[in-house]
């Protein structure tokens, strides 16, 4: 039976995607990779897989200091994610990493106030394109200093 | 590398209500797209890794 999953979920630098980092500076190079293992037949029939990354900040408190953006109306609103999606997605592998980047984790966040420093999170989801299948991935924390 | 001075104003953390005060200092900063990339994972008796090719 076919079958797809997130073995492993964390930050990393782009150069070393193999290798987990959970602190970084603001304008440090910054990865989120998922590590999947996938059926073979997901690779011999070129099925394809939609994925979506996200960089969480857990405060939701809006008396103190969650994550928030501006949005298209100019207005001030509570945005705990930064959420990267990309689709149509080859299995090219069955044992690999998916990664996204960026060339500092500033970049990644620029627009998220309260986004700069701290704990917070990434985790991720990836959607097998015509099938049941899907994976879900558990968190991984990592700290931001400025 | 030294954030720019503008950014020194982005990184204090605001209250929702500060933050409605000082809009301005955010309206013009848009989202950065990463990139993405696939590598195969390394086999078991190797110790060279490949970081593979980012692509967008």
């Amino acid at each position: 039976m076919a079958f797809v999953s997130i073995s492993d979920v964390y930050t990393a630098d782009p150069n070393d995607v193999w290798t987990p980092k959970n602190s970084f500076a603001l304008h440090d190079r910054f990865a989120i990779v998922l590590r999947i293992q996938a059926d073979s037949s997901l690779v011999s029939k070129k099925m394809l897989f939609d994925a979506v990354v996200q960089i969480v900040g857990p405060q939701q408190d809006l008396t103190q200091f969650p994550w928030w953006i501006i949005d298209s109306d100019g207005n001030v609103e509570p945005s705990p994610t930064r959420d990267s999606t990309w689709t149509n997605q080859s299995f090219q592998f069955t044992d690999f990493a998916f990664f996204v980047f960026w060339n500092s984790y500033f970049d990644a966040i620029a627009h998220v106030g309260n986004a700069k420093q701290g704990v917070f999170f990434v985790q991720g989801t990836i959607d097998v394109q015509g099938s049941d299948l899907f994976a879900a991935s558990d968190r991984f924390w990592f700290k931001v200093r400025a | 590398m030294k954030p720019e001075k503008k950014d020194n104003a982005l990184l204090k953390k605001l209250t929702l209500a500060d933050a409605r005060k000082r809009i301005e200092e955010f309206r013009h900063v848009t989202p950065v797209e990463g990139k993405a990339g696939s590598a195969p994972a390394p086999s078991r008796d190797s110790t060279k890794r490949s970081a593979g090719t980012g692509k967008k």
